[in-house]
């Protein structure tokens, strides 16, 4: 007889002969017997069960060839004095009892393990989605978020750091006192605010840098505003939180809509009655104790959220006109305002939200083409556009005049190169609206082309992920709201980009979360606040239907 | 600091920042695919997500059979247009037959055409608001549909309110729901001319009756 090492060693080769296969095949086909009832009864449980039941008879036999062992043992002690043939006799049961024991062992084992396969896959199956579940309605913060909001932290605190340390001899401590508040509020609105309340922690992080970059951008031109728009920014995040907090709390829109139209035609009209000519237009009030604004940044929103309400009723253009009037007397007063800027941004996004809510092609090309016929009209009636388009069609015409901007901001973007020149590098002071208009040309030069074209990345990200979010919400009212926001945020950065970029005729209005301002970086900021008031509506309603489907 | 150091340090930070951003770009660019795939993967798995329950067809036309299902959304319109949240396509149903949202207390529906619907056999006008709960049987047009709401919206104790209450009508035409507007006087103005118009129909069809009796009159005098 062999050994009985020999022979469990030897099994998996046996295995491979046909009489043990037969034998195999047999047991397989037991086995598929039991497969087929367990799979009738599709309860996973009942089979681990009948298992375990399995188990134990096999232990039992383990613990009787345990003891048959140690009576062969004894034996083969006797029979050392007795002859070999004795010695084989008295081993042959132990080892017997062991290979039975082994089998039934590994029987059971195969059991245990070879469950049937549609119920082991039907039940991963189950467990991934109850994972992607319990990931999708989690507030944890992903791995990426965290990477980017500790990149945006050091950048900001690198660059502040470095505008502290210019000055020869001495180290600014208003720069270092900067760098602490926005490190702090950077990390934690990207990383512990996802964890209170239900906000897009990318678009949060992302916001977070643009933000940073401007703030870091212009302490080093100029930290006296550089202050400011960390103060502003500050009261912006605050801002944010509570229109995020209004439009997923409020579910009766009709009322806030109404008093923000009424506010919204006030507040245009405050420029005209009070306001001061600067630049070729007449948008700014300045309020004592307050300081100024611009009342066209604010209306925004209230533009945004009349349209959305009006456009996500029945679709029908009697029912929009509400909003429609109302985008009208807006436009109107802009243009006596003579802002013609801000005045396209609220004409093109009037546009895009109708199309959204009623697909109306035919209405939508006719309000496009009295667009260009109002554009045309404007160019005729008004010096300073026309002055514009001359200028962008050719700025060297008149470079020491009116075309000083532009030549300038071009100029900087060239000299900046691919790297820039450094960060507090260069002569941005040299283009008169550096650190609102003409900023991104100020970034260029100082951090090159390649991060400009990177920024606008960014931009892209949110809009995406914008986009995203305002796919999963469920209400049509916070769809349009969505797509209102996202569609002014894109086009503002289309028109000052490529106006700085020579693209498109300059219109004078600010870049998004970058540019010296309080009023656009509010306005910004609170675009985003109900770009997460949307996603946290879309998440509790997650929430509610993983629940229901729980129950 | 030198201006010489300063000068090394700023070259640098813009190298650094341009690789940062890169980083950035590249990091969200992951984030956004992961979190679109993981939703597209939790969608999948909650069929019902994103709607309250589910109309069943009792009775349907050649384009809409008996068993089958129509997921109601949250809010929206109902009708035989295919722009209609919840459309059917089935005779004598209006393009927009009614406008609906769902609440605490059930479904409300409102109706937007003339004809109206029937609630549980409750005739429903236009303008009129019907709450409808779980089970409710809705005829429109030829189609007959049963509401089956799905787990957490089904009503906890049915109250006896009545299916359509008129005295909200008022309310929901002023509007209700997340951004739903009402009919709207549009609506309300379109109504009224049809129905001044088919009163003058009819009273020009008893003008004519009267004639042609006066006139018989004559002729058998």
């Amino acid at each position: 007889m062999a050994n009985p090492k020999e022979t469990y060693a030897a099994r998996p080769k046996r295995a491979a002969d046909g009489a043990v296969n037969a034998r195999y095949k047999k047991k397989t086909a037991a086995q598929e017997a039991e497969e087929r009832l367990a799979e009738k009864r599709i309860a996973p449980k009942t089979t681990e069960k009948k298992t375990a039941q399995q188990e134990k008879p096999a232990a039992k036999r383990a613990a009787a060839a345990e003891k048959a062992r140690k009576p062969a043992a004894k034996k083969q002690t006797a029979a050392e004095k007795d002859k070999k043939t004795t010695k084989a006799a008295a081993k042959a049961p132990a080892r017997r009892a062991v290979m039975a024991t082994d089998k039934q062992a590994r029987r059971a084992k195969e059991r245990k393990t070879r469950e049937p396969g549609r119920i082991r896959r039907e039940r991963a199956r189950a467990e991934a989605a109850m994972r992607d579940r319990r990931r999708a309605v989690s507030r944890g913060v992903d791995m990426s978020v965290v990477l980017i909001a500790v990149l945006t932290a050091l950048f900001d605190a690198g660059g502040l750091l470095l505008a502290g340390v210019r000055t020869p001899g001495a180290m600014d401590m208003q720069a270092v006192a900067l760098m602490g508040m926005m490190t702090v509020l950077c990390l934690l609105t990207a990383l512990a605010l996802p964890r209170i309340w239900p906000i897009d922690p990318l678009i949060m992080a992302l916001t977070n840098f643009l933000c940073g970059v401007g703030v870091v951008i212009l302490y080093t031109v100029s930290p006296e505003r550089g202050m400011k728009q960390a103060n502003y920014y500050a009261i912006g995040l605050g801002a944010m939180l509570v229109m995020s907090l209004i439009v997923s709390k409020v579910r009766r829109f009709k009322g806030l809509t109404v008093l923000s139209m009424l506010l919204g035609v006030g507040a245009l009209i405050l420029p005209l009655a009070f306001g001061q000519w600067s630049g070729g237009a007449k948008n700014w009030v300045s309020i004592p104790l307050f300081g100024s604004f611009q009342p066209s940044e604010l209306v925004k929103l209230s533009l945004v959220l009349a349209m959305a309400y009006y456009f996500s009723a029945h679709r029908t253009v009697l029912q929009m006109m509400p909003a429609i009037l109302f985008a009208g007397a807006c436009l109107l007063l802009l243009m006596l305002q003579r802002d013609l800027g801000t005045a396209l941004i609220y004409y093109l996004t009037t546009l895009t939200m109708f199309y959204v809510a009623c697909g109306n092609m035919p209405l939508t090309m006719i309000g496009l083409a009295g667009g260009a016929g109002a554009a045309v009209m404007g160019y005729k009636m008004f010096a300073h556009v026309k002055a514009r388009v001359a200028m962008w069609r050719n700025p060297w015409s008149d470079p020491l005049d009116k075309g000083y901007q532009i030549i300038q901001a071009l100029l900087a973007i060239g000299s900046g190169g691919l790297f820039g020149v450094g960060l507090g590098q260069g002569t941005p002071e040299k283009i008169p609206a550096y650190h609102n208009d003409f900023i991104f040309a100020v970034i260029c030069e100082q951090l090159g082309i390649v991060f400009g074209i990177l920024m606008l990345v960014v931009y892209v990200m949110i809009l995406l992920r914008g986009v995203t979010v305002i796919a999963r919400s469920r209400r049509s009212f916070d769809m349009l709201l969505g797509c209102g926001v996202l569609a002014m945020l894109a086009i503002q950065t289309v028109m000052i980009v490529g106006g700085v970029i020579k693209m498109l005729p300059l219109t004078g209005v600010t870049m998004p979360f970058v540019s010296y301002g309080g009023s656009s970086l509010l306005s910004c900021l609170c675009m985003i606040g109900i770009l997460h008031g949307i996603c946290a509506r879309a998440q509790e309603d997650l929430e509610e239907d993983v629940l229901s489907i729980k129950g | 600091m030198t201006q010489a150091w300063y000068r090394v340090l700023s070259s640098v930070f813009s190298y650094v920042s341009a690789a940062a951003i890169v980083l950035i770009a590249l990091l969200a660019l992951k984030k956004h695919a992961s979190d679109r795939a993981l939703w597209r993967r939790v969608r999948k798995s909650l069929p019902q997500a994103g709607s309250v329950g589910v109309f069943s067809v009792l009775a349907g036309g050649r384009r809409l059979g008996a068993g089958e299902e129509i997921r109601v959304p949250y809010e929206g319109t109902m009708g035989s247009s295919h722009s209609c949240d919840v459309c059917i396509p089935v005779r004598k149903v209006h393009m927009r037959s009614a406008f609906f949202w769902m609440e605490q207390d059930g479904l409300h529906m409102v109706a937007l055409h003339r004809d109206g619907f029937l609630a549980d056999d409750v005739p429903v006008e236009p303008g009129d608001e019907a709450i409808l709960r779980d089970g409710a049987v809705l005829r429109v047009g030829d189609a007959k549909l049963a509401l089956k709401l799905y787990g957490s919206r089904r009503m906890r104790s049915l109250e006896d309110d009545p299916y359509v209450t008129t005295a909200r009508r008022g309310k929901a035409q002023q509007g209700k729901g997340d951004g739903i507007g009402a009919p709207g006087r549009g609506e309300e103005r379109r109504e009224k001319k049809l129905r001044e118009k088919q009163a003058r129909k009819q009273a020009s069809k008893r003008a004519q009756k009267n004639e042609e009796k006066k006139g018989g009159k004559r002729t058998r005098r």
